[in-house]
């Protein structure tokens, strides 16, 4: 019974020193209000809370008190105190969502003064600084913490400047109290600890070990089962490196202790805890250096020789194949910034005909465009096609001479942009000047081509007539029945080069459709493409055509048109067809001397029998 | 009931107090000597050994810590430690007499425990039975880093939290830390002297300040001019910034000794970070986003400057650490290792030279592999 009143005795007497200290604090509140911070009364206000505070924490350690509708409760009872002075302290540190402040042992007037300063601000004012508890770390209040509530910062982020204050200078009590602080949201301390080690890592390394030791022998001073808690936090946060430093300096044989703390089926996870642990104890691998020859000076320079050999355009180029790996991978912003570096150093290589680079350009913009399916894509197509106008002249005459694997550029800029690609190699196949060139172009685009003919089909109009030309004639390597309406079209093209082509192309085709549209341009009224038609109406070779050639031939007095008649006289001595020998005997009889020859000589040839 | 560290703590607080001021005779200090006897008996009948673990930060009886304000603890813990005792460990077999001389022997003045060759020898040849004493571990202090490798240090912390607000980065500044760290003589000693401490973690600032050392030691080491080895060294300090781009979580699964990607996301960050096409210049871009190849698929298309860097990188990975037990090799045993065709397969010559360079470091005086 003595036991009970005397517990009840202490009860009341801790009671009546936590009232008087919070009447203190709130009295100095009050008088601050009346008073500038540095008027007399208000330091003898703050000086009198402060002796009452230091009172409480003497006996009991600090002191946190909450602010509630009620009044202020204290940490160690739960029915809320208030009076008409204490209740103006409560109303103002809710209304700036600070609802519990923690005293420690050896606040001072200062820090005291600060603190309710700051409770006169608005809460705006509050707001924008970041919050109670970072308005006062900001001025240098370490002994009065505040738990705020709807802060704009993250829980135990206001705490770090006053723990790395506290860790300098080795006080362990106020350590031990901010991590507490902390609370025991594992998430908030293991923030706390990794912001902590993030300041201190450029620190000199035995100031950082100070650092972690204070640390680390604060958490080993608590008690359970708040030790247990925080060893297993550490133990998750293994990877951490704040961790392993943490751990480090818990003292080893804690760890063993650990194992007995845990109960039940927390023993199991105890003795992971410990074995984590001992684990960071563990002596670092320790083998002597290896007794080595050093490399010989010709080993030496074979190295340097190495590193020598990547000279400015080779770093360039690998530069750009390392762009090209990232293509696919980043997103459509970086994309865009990427793509005009790229462009810029595109036109670069071309300038300096830095063929490995554009070849590692083309495969990386290829390779990229295979892989996206967005609109990333065509942003890379987009950048073939320029590339390939930017640069396609200089790869094209130096890789034609390659056969066209897989890797060839053009190879790979045909599965990406292949319109482009038909395009730019037409272009560049039309040089007249260069045959050897635009017969490799050709057969490179008959190769890549192959089956698809329909991207040649525009190009047989263009009135470009180069380009149209060797769009005709890369149709005539691809074959098929499929093209004779491009073709019937080509030789209605304004330009003779193409009509011509068209009409070989035809010929070799050698089909019933070939023949009929070689004999209907046989009947346009121009003279030179109608000999044309005539003559590849004869290598065609189909004796189905003699009707048109004879109409052709005695569809105007002899003495006309004696060109176009000599080429229908030519053909029809090709194509050995009997009905046309009346209208040759004719000629061979009626006509000039050219034309009489030319009929006699078809003549000759229709008496050796078909062809 | 089991005897609380406390009870321990106090008896032989008390038995030492009493035989230092009254000597063994006294029966005060034979009291205090039987109650200590009793405690050590009682406690004994329920664990195998008793033990105190001393430092001079924390006194921990049978395994459990005493709080610092402990009123016997505090002044128990000053009076071993001034003696030189770590660790005190008492088993069953230890006879009264024992725990008597145990006793009188601690309680002498330090100067007489240690000029009596500390007090593990005194109570061997005093012929005690079931006492042990231990020393405590001895620590070296650590070399006091030099203005340079500080300015290294911070100068890479604050490019990654330049990297990290998402600013642009100075390469210019990069290249100024560099040159002073590619010295000869005596302040590359220096610098070694850092370099081989090994109490970092990969994703700690010293890693790109070592590696980018380590890179230019081999360059040295293969007879590369000055302005390549600077070139290097800059590739070296920025080739893992991409992690900068990455949440810190994600930094966690990028270290190398977990990576067996070619290409893992901070390559690639540093690759957009450092992008940049023209000649020598990109070296920083071409070995950020290389290393890495070459570690886990071999040097065979990366550039020489990429393969030096990812050589620095992998054997500064490889062996660091904030604590020992968490690194995965030494120095010594790394480079044994890769000489002899294990691991990653790096450039022959490339490895000798490293070997060549951490042998000419040790003759300089360097501790590059800690003696035991």
């Amino acid at each position: 019974m003595s036991g009970d009143r005397e517990a009840e005795r202490a009860e009341v007497a801790r009671f009546e020193a936590a009232r008087r200290a919070v009447r203190g604090v709130a009295s100095a509140f009050r008088t601050l209000r009346l008073y500038p911070l540095h008027h007399a009364r208000t330091a003898e206000a703050l000086q009198a809370a402060r002796a009452a505070l230091d009172a409480y924490t003497a006996g009991h350690g600090s002191l946190a008190v909450t602010a509630t509708g009620q009044g202020l409760v204290f940490d160690f009872r739960t029915e809320p105190y208030a009076d008409d002075v204490v209740g103006d302290l409560a109303r103002a540190m809710r209304a700036r969502a600070a609802p519990t402040v923690q005293f420690l042992r050896g606040v001072s007037s200062a820090e005291l003064g600060e603190f309710v300063s700051a409770l006169h601000l608005s809460p705006v004012q509050i707001q924008r600084a970041g919050g109670l508890g970072a308005l006062l770390g900001a001025g240098g209040v370490r002994s009065v913490l505040i738990e705020t509530v709807g802060g704009t910062l993250p829980r135990g982020a206001d705490l770090l400047e006053p723990l790395l204050e506290a860790v300098s200078a080795g006080a362990a009590d106020r350590i031990t109290a901010y991590l507490r602080q902390a609370g025991g949201d594992e998430a908030t301390m293991r923030e706390l600890f990794r912001t902590f080690d993030r300041r201190i890592v450029t620190r000199p390394r035995q100031a950082q070990l100070d650092a972690w030791k204070a640390i680390g022998q604060s958490l080993a001073g608590l008690r359970t089962p708040w030790q247990a808690a925080v060893c297993a936090m550490i133990v998750r946060s293994v990877d951490e490196p704040w961790a392993a430093s943490l751990a480090s300096q818990w003292p080893p044989v804690l760890a063993a202790s650990l194992v007995s703390q845990a109960g039940g089926t927390a023993q199991a996870q105890g003795r992971r805890v410990a074995e984590v642990l001992r684990t960071f104890h563990r002596t670092a691998p320790s083998t002597p250096l290896p007794v080595v020859e050093p490399p010989s000076p010709a080993d030496l320079q074979e190295a340097r020789t190495a590193v020598a050999a990547w000279d400015e355009r080779r770093l360039r180029t690998q530069a750009v194949r390392r762009l090209g790996e990232l293509l696919p991978v980043i997103g459509a912003a970086e994309l865009t910034g990427a793509l005009a570096q790229l462009e810029a150093a595109v036109v670069v290589m071309v300038q300096e005909g830095d063929l490995p680079g554009l070849l590692a350009a083309m495969n990386g913009l290829t390779g990229a465009a295979v892989s996206l399916t967005d609109a990333r894509a065509d942003a890379v197509r987009a950048m073939v096609q320029r590339m390939l106008s930017l640069g396609a002249g200089e790869v094209f005459e130096r890789t034609l001479t390659r056969p066209p694997d897989p890797d060839h550029p053009f190879v790979q800029a045909m599965q990406v942009a292949p319109q482009e690609t038909v395009r730019v190699l037409l272009e560049l196949a039309g040089d007249d000047d260069r045959l050897q060139v635009r017969r490799r172009a050709v057969d490179l685009l008959a190769h890549l081509a192959a089956g698809r003919g329909d991207l040649l089909v525009p190009y047989a109009l263009d009135p470009r007539w180069h380009v149209a030309r060797n769009a005709v004639t890369v149709l005539g390597r691809i074959g098929g029945q499929e093209m004779m309406p491009v073709l019937r079209a080509a030789m209605s093209h304004p330009e003779g080069h193409v009509r011509r082509e068209a009409m070989q192309v035809a010929s070799q085709l050698g089909t019933s459709d070939a023949m009929e549209a070689l004999a209907e341009v046989l009947l346009r009224p121009d003279g030179e493409t109608q000999a044309a038609a005539a003559y590849w109406l004869g290598v065609l070779g189909r004796p189905a055509a003699a009707g048109v050639l004879v109409a052709v031939l005695e569809g105007s007095p002899i003495s006309e048109q004696v060109d176009l008649k000599r080429e229908v006289i030519r053909a029809l001595g090709r194509l050995r067809a009997p009905e046309s020998a009346d209208a040759l005997r004719k000629v061979a009889s009626r006509a000039g001397g050219e034309l009489r020859q030319e009929a006699a000589a078809a003549l000759a040839r229709l008496q050796e029998g078909p062809a | 009931m089991t005897t609380l560290p406390e009870t321990l703590t106090r008896a032989l607080y008390a038995a030492l107090r009493q035989v230092r001021h009254y000597g063994p005779q006294h029966p005060a200090a034979e009291e205090s000597i039987r109650v200590f006897e009793s405690a050590v008996r009682s406690a004994l009948a329920q664990a195998p050994a008793v033990r105190w673990d001393v430092s001079a930060d924390w006194l921990i009886v049978q395994g459990a810590l005493l709080p610092a304000d402990d009123r016997h603890g505090l002044p128990l813990r000053d009076h071993l430690t001034s003696r030189g005792v770590a660790h005190l460990t008492i088993t069953a077999e230890a006879d009264p007499r024992a725990l008597r001389e145990v006793i009188r022997l601690l309680s002498r003045e330090p100067e007489e425990v240690i000029a009596s060759g500390g007090a593990s020898d005194a109570l061997r040849r005093a012929g005690v039975v079931g006492i042990e004493v231990e020393g405590p571990e001895q620590t070296r202090a650590l070399p006091a880093e030099t203005d340079e490798y500080l300015a290294a240090l911070s100068a890479a912390a604050a490019l990654s939290a330049s990297v990290e607000r998402g600013d642009r980065l100075d390469v210019g500044r990069v290249q100024l830390v560099v040159e002073t760290l590619d010295p000869s003589g005596g302040a590359a000693r220096a610098l070694w002297t850092q370099v081989v401490l090994r109490g970092h973690d990969e994703l700690d600032p010293p890693h790109a300040v070592n590696v980018a050392f380590l890179a230019m030691q081999l360059a040295r080491g293969l007879g590369l001019a000055r302005p390549e080895r600077i070139d290097l060294g800059v590739a070296a300090f920025l080739h893992d910034i991409g992690m900068a781009r990455l949440p810190w979580q994600d930094r966690l699964a990028e270290r190398t000794r977990t990576v067996r990607s070619a290409l893992p996301r901070h390559a690639v960050e540093a690759g957009l970070l450092l992008r940049h096409l023209d000649g020598r210049s990109s070296l920083p871009m071409i070995a950020a986003m290389e290393h890495h190849r070459v570690i886990v698929e071999g040097p065979s298309t990366a550039a020489p400057a990429s393969q030096l860097v990812a050589l620095a990188d992998y054997v500064e990975a490889m062996t660091c650490g904030r604590v020992g037990g968490l690194r995965p090799a030494g120095l010594g045993g790394l480079v044994t290792a890769l000489l002899a065709g294990e691991g990653p397969a790096f450039p022959a010559v490339h490895v000798r030279v490293l070997a060549a360079v951490l042998v000419q470091a040790a003759a300089s005086g360097v501790e590059v592999v800690p003696q035991m």
